[in-house]
C-alpha cells in the first residue's frame, strides 16, 4: 500500500476553478464548459444537475483527463488533494485514476469488458496499482461485491458481464470503482439506464458507501429527485456554467435561481394532484454555438429584466446558496408558490360519467407469448409470457396509466391493444365491435380511430419525409382530399404548438421535443377516439417533459380522448391519469383510480414502486424505503404461484403454491395478492403524505 | 399538400448527420480517396464518350504493314497484331465495356432488390423459397456459372450481359432482404401501419425509399467489379466478338504476344484503374456511413 498524503486541513478534496472546455477549430472554438468552479469536500456527496448539453459530462471528463478526442481544456485548474490535474502527465493521471478517483458510467454494458470475467475485472484496479496480491484481491472482491448486494459472490466472480442484468452489472462497476478504496467516486448518471426499484437500491448503496467508507461522491444526474435524495450539496448547470449551487435543502426548498425554480415547479410529484397543470419552462436549452447574450437563461426566464439581456451575472451568495441571477441578487425573486390541493370536484365527476357510457375499449384476458429458442440443441422452444392474461376497460375521455418496470410487457400490451401485433388469446372490443381477428380493409378502417405515440422521437419519424408529409400520411392513406389534408395538417401543427414554418423541415433538423410534437400531431390528425402512448416522454429532457405532459393533457381534454399512457414513471402517470394499472411480468397486479391506488396501495409491489420513486424529499435520514431486493425474475420461467413472491417481503408458503387473481377489491380498486397491505396507515402513505 | 412520397427528393440517408459530415469532407477536399476514385471514373468516362473527337483513326482499320508497332507520336499506344491503333481501340472498347457493366449491375439490382424486398416483407414460405433459390445460385462460383450460361447461349456481347446479370443478383437479394427486415421494425413503419397504409404501400412507399440509399451505394461500387468480371468473360472469348474492340478481349489477344507489352498493357489499364477507383469510392462511402470508422476520423 502506498502511503496517502496527509489530508490537508480545511481544503476541499476536489477543487475545480474556472474550468473551461472547448471543441472545434483552434481559431473559432465553441466553449461547452464556460468557467465551472466547484468544491467537493471529504465525505460529501456533491450532485451536479443539468440537462443534456449543459456540459456536465464534459466537466467531469475534464476533471478525470478523459475528454474525447477533439475536446480540450482551454483554461482553469482542477486540484485533487492540492495536486493540479490539468496539464499533468498521463502517467500520473493513470496512477490517480482507479486508485484514488473511481469512475462509474451510465452504461454498465459498455463500461465492462465483455471478454473478462467479473472477478478479475473488479480486481483489476487493485492489481494495476500493486495494492494487493491475488489472494488479498480475491477476498476483497468478494467482500465488495457482497457489500453491493450481489447474491452468491463465489458464483458471480466467475461470470461474464452479459450474464448479468443491468442492475447487477452496475453493481459490479461500482465495486470496480471502489475496490482500491478511492477518496472520490465520480458517478456519471449511474442509475439512468436502470429500473426505478433497482435505481433505489443503487442510490442506497451509494449513500451507505459514503457513510461507511467515507468516500466523497460527485454524482451527475438530470433527475432532481435522485440528487435531492442523497446529495449534501448541489450544483445546477445551465449552458456550460454552474448557475446555482448550495446545500440541497435550501437550494430546492426556496430556489434563488429561476432555472432551479422552474425545474422544481415542472417536476411531477407523487404527492401532486393530477389536475394541476405542470408549470413548464418554455423554449429549449440553447446550443453552445448560439448562446443568448447576457444570462443564457433569459429567453426562457419568467423574471428576466433588461439587465439579464445585457450582462452575464456572476455566481454570488444569495441567502444560503450562491446564485448567478440578477433578479435574485437584487432580492426580487418572489417566493415559491405552494402547489394547490387536489381538485376533488373533478375527481368525483369522472367515475359517474364513466358509468353512463358503454366502454370504448374492452380487452379480455389478453395473452401474447414470444418463442425463445431453446438453450440446448434438441430442447423445446421456451416462451416469454410478455402479456399473460390482461383485462382492462376504457371509456371515452378516460386516462389510463400503465406502470411497470422494463420487461413487464407494457409495450407489448400497447401494440396488442392497437392490433399492431396479433394476440395469442383473449379478445379486444373497440367501439362496440370485436376487433380481435379483424384483417385487411376492415382493420384499416378501424385503425383511424386508434393511434399510437412512440417513445423514441428519432426512430418514429420517417427520415425521408418532411414534417408536413409525416403529419399528412394518416390523412392521405385514408383518402382525404388534398385541399382538406393541407388544412388539417396546419391545424394539427398549430394544436401541438409547432409553427407552420416547421412543416418544410426534415426530422433531423428538429430538436427532441419538437420531434415528439410531430409524433403527437400525426396521432391526433385523424381525430381518433383512442391514443396509446408508449413512454412518450422518457427520452426527453426534464424541462421538455413537462411541456409534453401538458400538451397531452390539453389535447386529451379538448377532444375527449381515451388515453392509454404507458410509463415506468409513477410521478408522471399520477400527474396525467385518472386510472392506473400496475403490471408485473405480464400481469396486472393492481388497478383502480389513481389517487386511491397511490395513496392506499394494497399490493406490495405497488407500494415498493411508490417508495422507490425519487422525490424532492430532503429527508435523507428519516426516509423509510421499502426497498425491493434483487431484479425482476425472468419472464421465461416465472416463479410458481405469485410471480412477485421472490422479491416480496411479505411472501408466505401460500404465495408459492397458489397464484393470486385480481379479485381483491374495494369498489373500483382491484388487487392480486393473498396478503394485501392494510388499507390504512401504510408506511407509504406516510412517506408520500 | 400532395402525396407523401412526392416531396421526398433529396432527402438524407438513414444517418443524415454522418452524411452531411461526409459531404462537408468532400467539400473541403479532406476525403482524398473519394476524390481520386471519382476523378479516375470521370476521366475514363469522358475519354470513352469523346472517343471520336480524340482520335480520327478507325478502331477496326487494319494496316498489316504496321503491325506490332511500339508506342509512338502517331500511335500513342502502339498497334496490335493486325496493325490496328491500340489507343483508338481502348477508347472505343470502353463503349462496349462500360455500358455493359452498368447494364449488368442495373439488371442485378432490379432483380435482386425486388426478390429481396418480397422475401423480407412477406416472410414465411415465400421467404424460404426465394432465399433457398438464392443460396443455390450463390453456391456456384460466379464466373464459372456466368461462363456456363454464356456458353450455352452462344458467344456475343448481349449474351455475355445476360449471362452475367443472371448470376449478379443474389447479393442484392440478401442485402435488400436484411434492410427490409430491419426497417420493418422501425417505429415510423409501425406508425404507417397504424395510420392504415396498405401492406404494398408500406413496402413501396415507406420501406423501400429508406432502403434505397444503401442499395444504390452498393450498386455504385459494384460497377467496377462488373467491368472486371465482364472483361474476364471477354478474355475467355465469351463477351463481345471480334472485330469489335472490348477491353477483356483485347487483353486476351495481347497476352499472346507478351514481348510486345503494349498490346495487352494498355487495354488492361482502364480495367485496373476503374476497379481500383470503385474500391476507393466504396471504402470512403463505407467510412462515412460506418459510425465506428467515421467517429474515429473526427
Amino acid at each position: 500500500m502506498t502511503p496517502r498524503p496527509p489530508e490537508r486541513a480545511g481544503e476541499p478534496l476536489l477543487d475545480v476553478r474556472d474550468l473551461r472546455v472547448a471543441v472545434g477549430p483552434e481559431r473559432h472554438p465553441t466553449l461547452i464548459v464556460r468557467g465551472v468552479s466547484l468544491q467537493v469536500r471529504s465525505g460529501e456527496i456533491f450532485g451536479l444537475l443539468g440537462e443534456s448539453g449543459s456540459g456536465k459530462s464534459l466537466t467531469v471528463q475534464a476533471i478525470n483527463g478523459l475528454l474525447p478526442p477533439g475536446v480540450r481544456v482551454t483554461g482553469g485548474s482542477v486540484k485533487f488533494n492540492g495536486e493540479e490535474l490539468i496539464g499533468t502527465s498521463s502517467k500520473r493521471l493513470s496512477q490517480i485514476r482507479g486508485d484514488r478517483i473511481g469512475m462509474v458510467f451510465q452504461d454498465s454494458l459498455t463500461s465492462l469488458n465483455p471478454m473478462m470475467r467479473i472477478g478479475p475485472q473488479v480486481a483489476e484496479p487493485l492489481l494495476l496499482h500493486h495494492k494487493a496480491d491475488r489472494e488479498q484481491a480475491r477476498s476483497l472482491v468478494a467482500e465488495r461485491l457482497r457489500a453491493m448486494g450481489m447474491p452468491d459472490t463465489r458464483e458471480a466472480v466467475r461470470r461474464y458481464p452479459h450474464e448479468f442484468s443491468g442492475g447487477m452489472r452496475q453493481r459490479a462497476t461500482i465495486a470496480t470503482a471502489l475496490i482500491a478504496t478511492p477518496e472520490l467516486l465520480i458517478a456519471d448518471e449511474p442509475t439512468t439506464a436502470l429500473d426505478v426499484t433497482v435505481q433505489a437500491q443503487i442510490l442506497d448503496i451509494c449513500q451507505r458507501l459514503n457513510e461507511e467508507l467515507g468516500v466523497a461522491i460527485l454524482l451527475i444526474s438530470h433527475d432532481l429527485g435522485v440528487l435531492s435524495e442523497i446529495c449534501t450539496t448541489i450544483g445546477v448547470m445551465y449552458a456550460g456554467r454552474i448557475v446555482h449551487t448550495g446545500p440541497t435543502r435550501s437550494l430546492f426548498e426556496q430556489p434563488s435561481h429561476p432555472y432551479t425554480r422552474a425545474l422544481v415547479e415542472s417536476m411531477p410529484r407523487t404527492a401532486g394532484s393530477r389536475n394541476t397543470r405542470l408549470k413548464a419552462i418554455g423554449g429549449e436549452p440553447p446550443s453552445p454555438q448560439a448562446l443568448p447574450s447576457g444570462c443564457a437563461f433569459h429567453p426562457r426566464c419568467a423574471f428576466a429584466i433588461a439587465k439579464c439581456v445585457e450582462e452575464e451575472p456572476a455566481l454570488v451568495p444569495v441567502g444560503q446558496t450562491r446564485s448567478a441571477c440578477w433578479v435574485a441578487q437584487a432580492g426580487k425573486l418572489p417566493p415559491l408558490a405552494q402547489t394547490g390541493a387536489p381538485n376533488e370536484t373533478q375527481q368525483a365527476r369522472e367515475p359517474a360519467r364513466a358509468q353512463t357510457q358503454e366502454a370504448l375499449l374492452t380487452a379480455t384476458d389478453l395473452r401474447r407469448y414470444f418463442a425463445v429458442p431453446s438453450e440446448t440443441l434438441f430442447g423445446r422452444d421456451r416462451h416469454v409470457h410478455a402479456v399473460d392474461g390482461v383485462s382492462l376497460e376504457l371509456h371515452r375521455g378516460d386516462t389510463l396509466g400503465i406502470v411497470g418496470e422494463s420487461g413487464c410487457g407494457k409495450s407489448t400490451l400497447a401494440r396488442c391493444l392497437l392490433r399492431l401485433i396479433d394476440v395469442d388469446a383473449g379478445s379486444i372490443a373497440f367501439m362496440g365491435r370485436d376487433i380481435t381477428n379483424l384483417e385487411g380493409d376492415e382493420l384499416r378502417r378501424i385503425r383511424r380511430h386508434m393511434q399510437p405515440i412512440f417513445q423514441d422521437p428519432y426512430a418514429s419519424l420517417n427520415p425521408r419525409l418532411r414534417v408536413a408529409n409525416i403529419v399528412a400520411e394518416p390523412l392521405t392513406v385514408n383518402g382525404f382530399a388534398a385541399s382538406d389534408v393541407a388544412a388539417r395538417v396546419a391545424e394539427a401543427l398549430d394544436l401541438v404548438g409547432l409553427g407552420r414554418g416547421l412543416g418544410d423541415r426534415f426530422p433531423y433538423q428538429l430538436s427532441g421535443g419538437q420531434r415528439q410534437r410531430v409524433g403527437i400531431a400525426r396521432a391526433i390528425v385523424l381525430r381518433p377516439a383512442l391514443i396509446v402512448a408508449d413512454e412518450p416522454i422518457s427520452s426527453l429532457d426534464l424541462s421538455i417533459q413537462a411541456q409534453i405532459i401538458n400538451l397531452l393533457r390539453d389535447l386529451q381534454q379538448r377532444f375527449d380522448l381515451a388515453l392509454v399512457f404507458i410509463s415506468h414513471d409513477l410521478r408522471i402517470v399520477r400527474q396525467l391519469c385518472s386510472k392506473i394499472a400496475v403490471m408485473f411480468l405480464g400481469k396486472i397486479v393492481e388497478s383502480g383510480p389513481t389517487n386511491e391506488v397511490c395513496t392506499r396501495p394494497r399490493h406490495p409491489y405497488t407500494s415498493a414502486l411508490l417508495a422507490s420513486v425519487p422525490e424532492l424529499s430532503f429527508t435523507r435520514e428519516t426516509r423509510t424505503r421499502t426497498l425491493l431486493a434483487g431484479d425482476p425474475p425472468s419472464p421465461i420461467s416465472p416463479p410458481s404461484g405469485c410471480r412477485f413472491r421472490t422479491r416480496c417481503a411479505f411472501a408466505r408458503d401460500r404465495c408459492a403454491d397458489v397464484e393470486p387473481q385480481l379479485t381483491g377489491r374495494d369498489s373500483d380498486h382491484l388487487w392480486a395478492c393473498h396478503f394485501p397491505l392494510p388499507a390504512d396507515d401504510t408506511p407509504v402513505a406516510e412517506a408520500v403524505g | 399538400m400532395t402525396d407523401a412520397s412526392t416531396t421526398a427528393v433529396g432527402a438524407p440517408l438513414a444517418a443524415p448527420s454522418r452524411l452531411r459530415r461526409f459531404a462537408a469532407g468532400v467539400g473541403q477536399l479532406h476525403n482524398a480517396e473519394l476524390l481520386v476514385g471519382l476523378a479516375i471514373i470521370a476521366t475514363w468516362t469522358i475519354l470513352v464518350a469523346a472517343a471520336p473527337l480524340l482520335t480520327k483513326v478507325d478502331p477496326l482499320a487494319q494496316q498489316i504493314t504496321l503491325r506490332l508497332q511500339p508506342p509512338s507520336p502517331v500511335h500513342w499506344f502502339g498497334t496490335d497484331q493486325l496493325g490496328r491503333d491500340v489507343f483508338a481501340r481502348v477508347l472505343y472498347g470502353g463503349r462496349q465495356s462500360l455500358p455493359a457493366a452498368v447494364i449488368v449491375v442495373a439488371l442485378g439490382f432490379l432483380i435482386g432488390s425486388s426478390l429481396g424486398a418480397i422475401a423480407g416483407y412477406c416472410g414465411g414460405l415465400v421467404d424460404d423459397v426465394v432465399m433457398r433459390f438464392t443460396d443455390m445460385v450463390l453456391g456456384f462460383p460466379l464466373i464459372v456459372l456466368a461462363m456456363a450460361v454464356a456458353a450455352a447461349l452462344g458467344a456475343s456481347l448481349w449474351h455475355g450481359i445476360i449471362a452475367l446479370a443472371a448470376v449478379w443478383w443474389p447479393a442484392y437479394v440478401r442485402v435488400c432482404r436484411a434492410l427490409v427486415l430491419e426497417l420493418n421494425n422501425k417505429e415510423y413503419v409501425v406508425a404507417s401501419r397504424a395510420a392504415g397504409r396498405r401492406p404494398a404501400g408500406i413496402l413501396t412507399r415507406v420501406i423501400l425509399p429508406n432502403a434505397l440509399p444503401a442499395l444504390l451505394v452498393m450498386a455504385a461500387i459494384d460497377v467496377g467489379r462488373a467491368i472486371l468480371v465482364f472483361s474476364i468473360l471477354g478474355f475467355l472469348g465469351l463477351g463481345a466478338q471480334p472485330p469489335q474492340p472490348e477491353w477483356g478481349a483485347m487483353v486476351s489477344t495481347g497476352a499472346a504476344v507478351m514481348d510486345d507489352w503494349w498490346v495487352a498493357a494498355f487495354p488492361a489499364l482502364p480495367i485496373l484503374t476503374l476497379a481500383f477507383a470503385s474500391n476507393l469510392i466504396g471504402d470512403s462511402i463505407r467510412d462515412a456511413l460506418d459510425p465506428w470508422v467515421g467517429g474515429r476520423r473526427q
